[in-house]
């Protein structure tokens, strides 16, 4: 059993998984359906801070006042004319 | 010598040195792998047919150390019984019946998780556990997705009653040594130390295959466990650590929590690694769907990552909708029609927005009418509160249903011309298609199906904002109006009576208590019972249940 240690670092991939990439071509369209659905183990077991930073903007990732003040974009301009015709029988 | 042989002696000497990675390399099953475990098999197949045989075999190559000396590491009881279920193992696999290795598989985890019960000698099958009970767990991921093969498993199943899927099965094997590892009991809680360091290794697999058999409630209980035994989370390597709050972070979403699932899934995000895009982008469809639900939307800073790609583009419209308070573009984006209906859905997201986020869909529908219909007085100092007219917003919301019946305008006979009046026509009403308005199933319509809306909904409606607190101000019945409150102080009638979502969410939140602590997510030291300081706000009287 000498040989065990010697070839323990190759990474294990995943035997039965072999076996399916011949049945998958079947069932292709349910795979695709699939894409990347499942998280994923992860290829590394620990990493520092520095490897998880992305270039750009890391402060400012979410808009929080979004309000949408423009009135002349289409659905603003169509219940702008509603609203007329509101003010209009009111004053009748 | 004979392969078994060295290999027993082998395992033997690893038990003595306590070589726990030694023993996880030579106790593998998932291939592939080196000749020698085929040889190992062969020579089984034609030398231990007999079981009494081989048992007797192992407990004279694997002896028991009757000079138990301290430091030295030993076999014991439930070692050899896990070795004999191991050897049986290769002996009798065959890789070609899935079903079967599956099966032939739990028995050896569980048999693997007896053996690291031990107190004393346990410990040294740490990662040999980890590392079957992840080849377990791959394994009946990967079945669970062959049909072909589950059926017939459903053949034989369907004979017996409360049957588990096989995933939930294989679930249920390894929290055992989820159990085992957390309720430890070592000098320090709060190191990972012995097997609490297998706590989140094992946590992981188990919450896997629960989200996989879509039985995540049961996972209730294991976050109350991690909640009262484990070491804080920060002392294990980023991977676990990851995965974790990626689970936490969705159980919360799928029971409600929002706000706390945010709080995971953002930790989950930070603390990824900048390359490993399956797991970002897995964790940013949640992270985003739950950000937007409390009044939050993705800025333009995530363009450039390559998680994000293909993922803005289906929320995109869905912000654009609550921005503008456009109801219908809104059921669109969530619609068959946006395309995306079938992914939402499949992520678990589908009717959490629907429902979620058409409440920021009315607040903005509500803002919009009134900045179209309010007349900002023009003398500055007038004390008359700002107010929005409910007939305005019956007439807005009676606008949206007619176009999702199918209302249209009339044909215009001038079409392609501008009328040189046009800014002093009036446009024309909406006409009902000719076959009658489109029939709406309950969920399409604003309120119900082809219920057209009126004004006690819409005074519901507004009155349920302001009780959210995302209107504020109150209504006067009798006015049929909405008045807002604090123009003045606030900065204008948009501010006062419209305040930006998230900062609502979030100080409720807060308020509650839900940003100091999430259930689950072990962030402090616990502190002893002898010197240390017990916070026992949260403790009801015995007997209060």
């Amino acid at each position: 059993m000498s040989a065990a240690p010697a070839s323990g670092t190759t990474p294990p991939t995943n035997k039965a998984a072999d076996k399916t990439a011949d049945s998958t071509k079947d069932t292709k369209p349910a795979a695709a359906l699939e894409e990347d659905d499942e998280f994923e183990d992860f290829p590394v077991e620990n990493w520092t801070q520095e490897e998880t930073e992305v270039p750009g903007d890391n402060t400012h990732l979410w808009e929080e006042s979004w309000d949408d003040d423009d009135t002349s974009e289409d659905f603003s301009a169509q219940l702008k004319e509603e609203l007329k015709k509101v003010e209009a029988s009111k004053k009748r | 010598m004979a392969i078994v042989d060295e290999f027993l002696i082998s395992i033997s000497g690893f038990l003595r040195t306590k070589d726990a990675l030694q023993l996880q390399l030579y106790l593998r099953v998932e291939p592939p792998l080196p000749d020698t475990f085929l040889q190992l098999a062969q020579e089984l197949k034609t030398s231990y047919r007999d079981s009494d045989v081989l048992d007797r075999h192992i407990t004279k190559l694997i002896p028991e150390n009757d000079n138990d000396e301290a430091d030295e590491g030993n076999a014991w009881p439930g070692f050899l019984a896990f070795m004999k279920e191991y050897l049986e193992f290769w002996r009798d696999v065959n890789f070609d019946d899935l079903l079967e290795t599956h099966s032939q598989l739990s028995a050896l985890v569980n048999a693997c998780i007896t053996a690291l019960s031990n107190s004393t000698y346990g410990v040294v099958m740490l990662p040999t556990t980890i590392q079957l009970s992840a080849n377990l767990a791959k394994l009946a991921m990967m079945l669970d997705k062959r049909p072909d093969l589950m059926r017939r498993l459903r053949k034989v199943a369907d004979e017996g009653e409360n049957r588990k899927t096989l995933v939930e099965g294989t679930a249920e094997s390894i929290q055992r040594a989820f159990t085992m590892c957390l309720t430890e009991r070592t000098a320090n809680k709060n190191k990972p130390e012995g097997k609490k360091a297998g706590i989140y290794s094992f946590a992981n697999m188990v919450l896997k295959l629960l989200f996989q058999c879509r039985k995540t409630r049961l996972a209730n209980q294991l976050f109350t466990n991690i909640s009262q035994h484990s070491p804080p989370l920060a002392l294990y390597p980023a991977s676990q650590r990851v995965t974790y709050l990626y689970y936490l972070g969705r159980f919360l979403f799928a029971n409600n929590h929002f706000y706390r699932a945010q709080l995971c899934l953002q930790s989950a995000y930070d603390q990824c690694h900048a390359k490993c895009i399956n797991q970002r982008r897995n964790i940013l469809i949640y992270l985003i769907a739950a950000n937007m639900i409390l009044g939050r939307f993705p800025s333009r800073a995530f363009m450039s990552r390559r998680e994000s790609a293909g993922i803005l583009e289906k929320f995109a419209p869905i912000s654009k909708a609550i921005r503008r308070g456009d109801i219908v573009a809104f059921k669109k984006a969530l619609g068959p029609e946006s395309g995306n209906e079938q992914w939402f859905f499949r992520k678990g997201i589908l009717l959490p927005l629907l429902s979620r986020c058409e409440v920021l869909v009315w607040r903005s529908l509500c803002r919009q009418v009134f900045l179209l219909t309010y007349q900002f007085p023009s003398e500055p100092s007038s004390r008359k509160a700002p107010t929005l007219d409910i007939q305005d917003l019956i007439a807005a919301v009676q606008f949206s249903q007619k176009v999702l019946e199918g209302w249209q305008k009339p044909v215009d006979p001038a079409a392609g011309r501008t009328h040189i009046n046009s800014m002093f026509m009036k446009t024309p009403d909406l006409l009902p298609p000719q076959q009658g308005p489109k029939k709406l199933s309950a969920e399409q319509g604003i309120i119900f199906g082809n219920k057209m809306p009126n004004l006690l909904e819409m005074e519901a409606i507004v009155a349920s904002l302001v009780q959210q607190g995302l209107l504020h101000g109150f209504i006067s019945h009798t006015q049929g109006k909405f008045a807002i409150i604090g123009a003045k102080q606030r900065g204008g009638p948009l501010n006062a009576g419209f305040p930006a979502v998230w900062e609502v969410l979030k100080a409720r939140a807060e308020k509650e208590g839900k940003e100091a602590e999430v259930p689950g997510w072990v962030k402090t030291e616990r502190k002893g019972f002898t010197g240390g300081v017990i916070n026992l706000s949260g403790a009801r009287p015995v007997g209060s249940g």
